[in-house]
């Protein structure tokens, strides 16, 4: 019983240093995942990929229909420029300006033709997502949707 | 072909060797054993390893040298109460500790298991993200987060 | 000191014990010491390693003496450190048996077993001896429960209730296996 015990403290101390450790090695990269997603009122149509989020979007908008028209998984460095190419010349540039194990500091900026069109910086929860819409398209609203995770 | 005697079998002989039988039947047995030659060899073979055993460990016992015995053992316990490592997990042997250490290990095992799904409920109190600064070639800006989540959403009117 | 030794009460020395009184442990080690080296040896058949697993003994002694409870009587529990200590030493008695069985051969055991003492002649002290070898080496080879009941039986001299006690087991299942020890012994020493 004794030696059980002892062996379950170890494993603790393991689980407590490595609880350190993975805040302590975090920061020198980050997943970004963006999602490309043509918002419309057409035909009621939830991409099955899409299901989590377009849930959350259907709260705030009217939009019947949410397609996936684009999907890029990028592993980027601090200040590692990520593009995403968007329909109508548009481009969205992602850049990890700051990373810790809490959050994420993203510059983004969206071009089109290439200028900017516009350009935020955010502090993203890690593990969490954000979504910027607006630009029109066939009938409704392009937005992207861009979710980090710290490596 | 081993003789067996009719009366009384090996393990009745090793009690009676032992002196595990009652006074009445030790002295019944000690009897038979002086008219059965089977029973009386098998006593005389029982002592016989017993004596080899005891001798035998008893000469090696002889040549141990057990006058360094109590000051090595204290030395010992000097050197383990010195090391610092030993200290701070004796510190935390006691059994109190151990069953608190066990169940905080198992709750961090669980959590670090179950994190995507009982982390991440905790971490959505708060919005999914917080706009810095919005910039561009742009109408309006509208910034808002959902109900349930809190997920951040920008909304910008191209000019 | 010899007359320390036999005077103190029990009582008195573990409460002096768990004091921490030097004294009193350098007279636990002397009070004890033998005894719980015959135990190590019947256990291992290894003088170093009874030497060190005596050692560990009185470490652990000293460690634990806070914890001890006066019920199982001082040289019981030293006893029951001392059997599980030997026990936990099993690994290294396996490996060591392994090579220690280059013995005297070949024997004719039954002309070894028939050896009559006629003597100090050569020729009987000889095969005395290599029954005395053939013996220890068999006892090497017992399995630990049926050795430690062995041991415990016929170094320590305890009754089958105690030995039934100390290792939590049935007054039945002790008497079988000396039987079995003693059946196992002489076996080996025949053809």
């Amino acid at each position: 019983m004794g030696r059980f015990l002892n062996t379950i403290f170890i494993l603790f101390v393991v689980c407590w240093i490595c609880s350190f450790t993975n805040k302590a090695i975090a920061g020198n990269a980050v997943k970004t995942d963006v999602r490309i997603i043509h918002a419309s009122q057409g035909q009621n149509h939830i991409d099955p990929k899409l299901s989590d989020l377009a849930e959350e979007l259907s709260t705030v908008f009217k939009y019947t229909s949410y397609r996936l028209i684009k999907e890029k998984n990028m592993g980027l460095n601090e200040n590692q420029k990520g593009v995403v190419k968007l329909p109508d010349e548009r481009s969205l540039v992602v850049i990890p300006t700051r990373i810790n194990g809490e959050n994420i500091k993203y510059q983004i900026n969206i071009f089109k033709s290439g200028n900017q069109v516009f350009s935020t910086q955010i502090l993203l929860k890690n593990k969490r997502s954000i979504t910027i819409g607006g630009p029109k398209f066939k009938n409704g609203y392009l937005l992207f949707n861009i979710s980090g995770k710290t490596l | 072909m081993k003789k067996a005697c009719k009366i009384y079998d090996e393990k009745t002989i090793g009690k009676f060797v032992d002196n595990e039988l009652s006074s009445e039947k030790s002295k019944t047995i000690s009897e038979h054993i002086e008219t059965c030659p089977i029973c009386d060899s098998i006593t005389a073979k029982y002592n016989h390893l017993s004596n080899i055993f005891v001798q035998s460990t008893s000469k090696q016992l002889d040549k141990i040298d057990t006058d360094l015995l109590g000051q090595n053992v204290l030395e010992q316990i000097k050197r383990e109460e010195n090391n610092f490592f030993k200290k701070v997990f004796d510190y935390f042997s006691p059994k109190l500790y151990l069953k608190i250490a066990s169940i905080v290990a198992i709750m961090i095992i669980s959590l670090t298991y179950f994190q995507e799904r009982l982390i991440r409920p905790l971490d959505i109190i708060g919005p999914s993200a917080i706009v810095n600064s919005v910039d561009g070639n742009v109408s309006s800006v509208m910034i808002f987060e959902t109900k349930k989540s809190k997920h951040t959403i920008i909304w910008f009117s191209e000019a | 000191m010899a007359s320390n030794i036999d005077n103190i009460e029990e009582n008195d020395l573990v409460s002096r014990l768990k004091q921490g009184q030097e004294w009193a442990f350098n007279i636990l080690v002397n009070k004890y010491q033998n005894m719980l080296l015959k135990i190590a040896y019947g256990i291992t058949l290894d003088r170093e390693e009874s030497l060190e697993i005596v050692q560990d003994v009185f470490v652990s002694v000293h460690k634990n003496i806070k914890n001890f409870r006066q019920d199982a009587g001082l040289s019981g529990w030293l006893r029951k450190i001392t059997i599980n200590t030997c026990l936990n030493w099993k690994r290294k008695w396996e490996r060591r048996f392994r090579w220690s069985h280059q013995s005297i051969e070949p024997k004719d055991e039954n002309k070894l077993l028939r050896a009559k003492k006629d003597g100090n002649n050569p020729e009987t002290l000889y095969r005395e001896k290599q029954i005395e070898l053939l013996v220890m080496e068999n006892i090497g080879k017992l399995p630990e429960k049926i050795r430690v009941v062995f041991v415990l039986n016929t170094l320590e001299g305890l009754s089958y209730d105690e030995i039934a006690q100390h290792m939590n087991i049935k007054r039945g299942t002790v008497s079988s296996r000396l039987h079995h020890a003693r059946k196992i012994l002489l076996e080996s020493i025949k053809d």
